[in-house]
């Protein structure tokens, strides 16, 4: 219980006392709340009416941390009317060390609440972020020496968000892993096409676009969108020659009949790719 | 102090993707190895299972004398510093480089003397009260030093530590780096695509390529004898020209010729081509830029300049032979004008020759 407080603290930025004696019920400008028979947690402060719920919630309900609340249908809106908004939920997924993981997390994120989803994964509600997800994973990896993932939510700017925001974020993992495999860093705002078009193809039913089956000239497309369709960028990033790109370029064009340096060809050449890539996983 | 060893190391992802195929790599002891290549080549995913943040799918790692492929990263003596060089925000420099080693619960007196030892060498002391936004690019990317020495590991893992700096300090924090491994005598083993990088600062270089290691040499061994033609076109800017052409026996002597011309090869070179049976064959046949010569004798290939780039130092020139795109370094004072015909020769000591087949080497 008494760990849990401390996030409860955390929350209302508070001090909380857990006690049985019945005096401490008795001091003024503090609120009370009954535990037990024998227990009683003491805050030093008179809470607003929503934040008295939310402890009331917190307590009826037997939540074991505060990430239940937003799992809870209807508890995570006690909680979101006490966060500043608009926020991003970063969900921070770690192989080992999770006590030093949630050290550096607190230490970075000092405003913010972070809440433990698993034992291998904390949520974190990030209303203005210090650092960028690839530096926290470079601060993780590189103090607590433990693999990371990342992965960023949509921005939310409404507390009824919240719980589809966390929901997102598996939907993100999944998405990500069918489309960049190697990505340790996943970030919504990489993946929105995507997302979009998928929850379009759940709804339409399956097409399957025809596609090329020459993996080179898959990997050069990409590193081609990659660096917004530029030749140079390009080639460098593969290392091969100009000339060697281009005429890859010429070769996808008479294979699949788009031709990738024009800008409508290009999206609807990466549409395609996509149906086909999310097309697969679906079936 | 420890050496790494990397015994037919395996990587493959779930999806089937054959990320690292059976490197094998012995780093010695105060070794600065640095692993370069192009993007996926496989470079950060071995370093990476050097730190053990990614599974072996099979091979050993051992470090020092033990093999740690199920020792977790945090007990393997080892420390890392990344790209993004990130410092908590909120906390000064020393608490910064302390922070790691108060999770290792080291005690205070102890955490003193290792930062202000490591700020000593970093020529940090005077910066570790300051918080992060009052520090520069170049002093941000010392404390991240800072805080991987003072855990004092075996093994320093660096990946591409400089990449998020500017020109002008990358050059000078490379040779912060040499400075820093001479003076902790560490072994250090350092990631980047950049080839002046892995030229300027290794002790000795792995090149890999697609999963696989191309050479393992001292940097002036894989600048003058590449293994391959990956290596060789990879591993000098500007990078080496290929042609294609054949070797043959003139008088006493050979000569290399290409496309009817021919041009004076050094007779070791000639000698071991005839050894291994490529006399007469098609050949590719490799000469760095600094290597290609202004021809005043009139004997060479003749060639028309595309374009010149002046470098201070050098002039690059870019010349066109049979529609293929070639360049030279020459002499910066020398006059050379766009679409002007030039005559080249190649350096007879420095040519390169390459299987076309298998693009090893053959000399």
């Amino acid at each position: 219980m008494k760990d849990r407080l401390k996030e409860l603290e955390i929350l209302l930025e508070c001090d909380i006392e857990y006690t049985t004696e019945q005096s401490a019920t008795r001091r003024s400008n503090h609120t009370v709340f009954p535990v037990d028979g024998h227990h009683f947690i003491v805050i030093d402060r008179k809470l607003s009416a929503t934040e008295s719920k939310l402890v009331r919630y917190w307590l009826e309900k037997n939540i074991t941390n505060e990430s239940a609340i937003i799992l809870e249908e209807g508890g995570y809106v006690q909680l979101s009317k006490l966060q500043r908004f608009p926020l991003n939920l970063w969900r921070v997924a770690f192989k080992e060390s999770r006590e030093d993981v949630l050290a550096i997390l607190q230490s970075t994120f000092t405003k913010d609440v972070i809440l433990e989803v698993s034992q291998n994964a904390f949520v974190i509600l990030v209303s203005e972020s210090p650092v960028t997800p690839a530096e926290v994973l470079s601060i993780i990896e590189s103090e607590a020496l433990t693999s990371v993932h990342i992965i960023t939510g949509e921005r939310i700017h409404h507390p009824e968000e919240l719980r589809k925001a966390y929901l997102q974020l598996n939907m993100l993992y999944d998405l990500a892993h069918k489309l960049k495999q190697h990505s340790r860093v996943i970030r919504y705002e990489d993946l929105r096409f995507p997302l979009l078009l998928q929850s379009i193809l759940k709804s339409q039913g399956k097409q399957t676009p025809n596609m090329i089956n020459d993996s080179e000239l898959e990997q050069t497309a990409l590193v081609f969108f990659d660096h917004n369709l530029n030749i140079t960028e390009t080639a460098q990033a593969l290392f091969i020659h100009r000339n060697t790109l281009i005429y890859r370029l010429n070769k996808l064009e008479t294979v699949t009949g788009y031709d990738i340096r024009k800008f409508n060809d290009a999206i609807s050449f990466y549409l395609s790719y996509l149906m086909h890539k999310i097309n697969r996983e679906i079936a | 102090m420890a050496k790494v060893s990397l015994v037919n190391i395996n990587k493959i992802y779930e999806n089937g993707f054959h990320a690292v195929k059976g490197i094998n790599l012995e780093i010695q002891d105060k070794e600065f190895m640095v692993l370069v290549g192009p993007s996926g080549c496989g470079k950060t995913t071995s370093l990476r299972m050097i730190a053990g943040l990614e599974g072996i799918s099979s091979g050993e790692m051992i470090i020092g004398d033990q093999v740690v492929n199920e020792v977790a990263p945090k007990d393997r003596n080892i420390a890392m510093v990344f790209q993004n060089y990130a410092l908590y925000p909120h906390m000064s420099v020393y608490d910064n480089m302390a922070f790691g080693l108060k999770l290792q619960k080291t005690p205070k007196d102890e955490i003193k003397e290792r930062i202000d030892k490591a700020a000593k060498i970093l020529d940090i002391e005077q910066l570790l009260t300051r918080k992060p936004k009052q520090l520069s690019g170049g002093q941000r990317q010392r404390v991240a030093l800072g805080r991987a020495i003072v855990r004092k590991p075996e093994v320093f893992l660096m990946d591409e530590p400089l990449s998020n700096l500017d020109a002008k300090l990358r050059v000078q924090m490379r040779a912060e780096l040499i400075k820093l491994h001479n003076s902790l005598e560490t072994t250090f083993v350092y990631v980047t695509h950049d080839q002046t990088e892995a030229m300027t600062m290794g002790t000795r270089i792995c090149v890999m390529n697609d999963g696989i290691i191309q050479q393992v040499a001292d940097p002036k061994t894989i600048y003058n004898h590449p293994a391959n033609m990956f290596v060789a076109g990879f591993i000098g800017a500007p990078q080496m020209n290929f042609f294609r052409g054949k070797v043959e026996a003139a008088g006493e002597g050979y000569v290399v010729n290409i496309d009817g011309t021919t041009l004076p090869l050094n007779p070791a070179s000639g000698a071991k081509a005839k050894a291994k049976d490529k006399l007469g064959k098609e050949l590719v046949i490799g000469v760095r830029p600094e290597n290609v010569r202004m021809s005043d004798s009139g004997a060479g290939l003749k060639v028309k300049v595309e374009v010149t780039e002046l470098l201070g130092s050098d002039l690059n020139v870019y010349f066109v032979l049979n529609g293929k795109h070639f360049i030279a370094k020459e002499d910066a004072n020398k006059e050379i004008a766009f679409n002007q015909d030039l005559v080249v020769s190649f350096d007879p000591e420095k040519i390169h020759l390459f299987d076309p087949e298998t693009e090893q080497s053959i000399l």
